[in-house]
């Protein structure tokens, strides 16, 4: 197992250097002149061509990628153009907001994904599984954006429980009031996902022999379900939940835009919108880093839930 | 119920019926219509007898077998009618609660594929266990105890270190030793066991055998075995139950079946075997297939009747009943005589 680990780390060396230099390139390619946003409208050629050689745009661009790529290595992401400070500083700034929400969507999908998935393969075309593949249906359908907007306009302007936007700091109660409906917003696509594959598990693992032993051993249905099917069920539901992570990388730039929260995704956004290189490789690459990280863990619970896969 | 403390005897007709089924009804229900895979079965065993099922695949012994204990996967499959009689308390007539309190504990089964019917990421000991905490009042420590005591009496040497392992960690015939071993825990009365050997290697398969005999024996349980394989029922069986197309078509001890076989089926059966005495190229196969049981719902007459050598017009248009070609052996054919002398002849 360790060194399965280890080889498993070593292996993620070349994917990083893979995705720092897509991040860069992709980036550095990307029309538009980041000078031009640092200077006024109508400042003349040498006042831009100062502003170009400040941030180190006047050099030929492969000489900027081994100077990049050679500062990453050290550990330094380089400066945000915008902020003026270190990218890793802004990057760990928005960073919190980002877990959080993320960690709230994620509980709020398995919680509800799980049992849905459970629930509508004990009796498949059932009442339950009927609405079921409605409620997945839509979540799978629906764009994230909208179903934010469709949540402030019901829970924030009609009614007036939850903060329409922003992250409030106040205190912990109204920090976690602001990110209940991005939350949700976020946690509603998974957890359709996560109902549908549980689904589709438990039904294919109830089909089993051993799940017919465990009923002639004479064991309670929670029993037979719980600990004969589900246990065995897990595997392509965690493999599931470990692309959720992704996913909700990724779909935190939609809902934090939509809901003004200060995370990652926004910085991004905003990263883009000022061509601030710097920054959006940054996050890219640190982005890039957590999601690999996600995807080994994801590989070492197989192991724990079952028994034949040993990595050695 | 009192065990003889040697166990058991084909002829020991004292021993009270364990099991009793009467004119047991299983049907699919499927889109394609109603499927009767077990059509008005009857049977009994004693205890410490042995009963063997055998049939072509399809002739729904294993539905049979898994309706004694009401495991036929509901839907589409449904037990219609008839009754099935444990010591007299009719499972049929049970709450979903008092059938799982007599699965495992009352009667128990073992099925075919060791590999598959364990559960590959639960360990021995857990799997084992779980038996006697399910119907016992044990505690985990006794219960420990009781199944290293059991995995001693099937013959699996180092029984602690085994408890820690999963089923992918033993050879095929340790895996069916542990089923048997889970089968037995609870001391059941009725056993079924489902073609128990043919996932096996022969060599193995000749050691799980010998086990079961043991098994049967220490606890005078009465034994239902389902098998294709003639050579497990003249080996294991008391009584013999020929099934075709969810029909009984024969039933004998085993002795009489095996020397005079009275229903055309049978003699099929027989004669698609290979021994010793055999000349080679003298094994015969039986013309056709099962009928699919979506054929049997138009179906009059017998359902052997398209594949049989002795099948007359009277054959095609009415179904025989089950009658009694001798004292113990009973069989379903117009024409039994005639298999009968047949065989004589020859």
């Amino acid at each position: 197992m360790i060194s399965y680990l280890i080889r498993r780390l070593l292996g993620t060396i070349p994917i990083v250097l893979i995705v720092g230099a897509i991040a860069f390139f992709l980036v550095q390619l990307s029309p538009g002149d980041p000078a031009m946003f640092y200077v006024s409208a109508d400042a003349p050629p040498s006042e831009i061509e100062r502003v170009r050689e400040r941030l180190g745009l006047d050099q030929p661009i492969a000489t900027r990628f081994v100077y990049w790529f050679g500062q990453v290595l050290q550990g330094d992401l380089g400066v945000s153009f915008h902020q003026n400070r270190p990218v890793l500083e802004g990057f760990l700034a928005a960073l919190p907001v980002t877990l959080w929400l993320a960690f709230f969507s994620l509980v709020i999908a398995i919680a509800i994904g799980i049992p849905v998935g459970l629930f509508s393969a004990l009796r498949p075309n059932g009442m339950v599984d009927k609405f079921a593949t409605v409620f997945v249906f839509v979540g799978v359908s629906m764009p994230n954006f909208w179903l934010g907007m469709l949540l402030v306009l019901m829970f924030a302007v009609t009614l007036g429980w939850m903060p329409a936007q922003g992250f409030n700091t106040a205190n912990p109660w109204e920090a976690f009031r602001s990110l209940v409906l991005p939350a949700i917003t976020l946690g509603y696509s998974q957890a359709a996902l996560i109902a549908r594959m549980t689904r589709a598990s438990m039904l294919e693992v109830m089909r089993q022999d051993y799940v017919q032993t465990a009923r002639a051993k004479g064991l309670r249905v929670p029993v037979v379900l719980g600990k004969h099917a589900f246990g065995n069920a897990l595997n392509p539901i965690v493999t599931i939940i470990g692309l959720a992570v992704g996913s909700l990388a990724a779909g935190s730039a939609v809902v934090e835009v939509v809901f003004n929260l200060p995370g990652i995704g926004r910085l991004v956004v905003d990263s883009v919108m000022r061509r601030d290189y710097p920054m959006i490789q940054g996050i890219l690459l640190l982005t890039a880093g957590m999601i690999i990280v996600v995807n080994l863990i994801t590989d070492l619970l197989y192991a724990v839930l079952d028994p034949r896969i040993r990595y050695d | 119920m009192t065990y003889s403390a040697t166990g058991f005897g084909s002829q020991d007709q004292n021993n009270a019926k364990v099991l009793q089924v009467e004119n047991l009804e299983t049907h699919f229900i499927t889109r394609a219509g109603v499927l009767k895979a077990v059509d008005g079965v009857s049977f009994h065993i004693h205890a410490g007898e042995t009963v063997a099922l055998v049939g072509e695949s399809g002739c729904g012994k294993s539905v049979t077998a898994l309706s004694l204990l009401r495991l036929v996967p509901n839907p589409p499959g449904e037990i219609v009618g008839g009754r099935i009689l444990l010591d007299g308390d009719d499972l049929l007539e049970m709450s979903q609660s008092e059938i799982e309190d007599v699965r495992g504990d009352r009667a128990a089964m073992i099925f075919q594929e060791p590999l598959t019917a364990l559960n590959p990421i639960l360990n021995v000991g857990n799997q084992l266990s779980e038996v006697i905490l399910r119907h016992t009042k044990a505690s985990k420590r006794e219960a420990r105890a009781l199944v290293l005591d059991m995995l001693k009496r099937v013959g699996i040497s180092d029984p602690e270190s085994r408890l820690k392992a999963y089923p992918h960690q033993l050879s095929g015939g340790m895996r069916q030793r542990v089923m048997i071993a889970m089968a037995l825990l609870a001391n059941p009365a009725l056993l079924i066991a489902d073609e128990p050997t043919t996932a096996l290697d022969v060599t193995i398969q000749a050691q799980i055998l010998e086990l079961m005999r043991d098994m049967r024996d220490q606890t005078g349980a009465a034994v239902l075995m389902i098998t294709h394989d003639l050579g497990v029922v003249a080996e294991m069986a008391d009584r013999v139950i020929v099934m075709y197309a969810g029909r009984i078509v024969e039933s004998a001890p085993v002795r009489t079946l095996f020397a005079s076989p009275a229903h055309p089926y049978t003699l099929g059966l027989m004669r698609s075997t290979p021994n010793l005495t055999t000349q080679r190229g003298e094994l015969s196969a039986i013309p056709g297939l099962v009928p699919t049981l979506a054929a049997l719902k138009d179906m009059e007459g017998c359902r052997f009747a398209p594949r049989c050598a002795f099948a007359s017009q009277k054959c095609r248009e009415h179904e025989p009943p089950l009658e009694n070609a001798s004292n113990d052996q009973s069989v379903r054919c117009w024409h039994w005589d005639q298999v009968l002398a047949s065989q004589v002849a020859v």
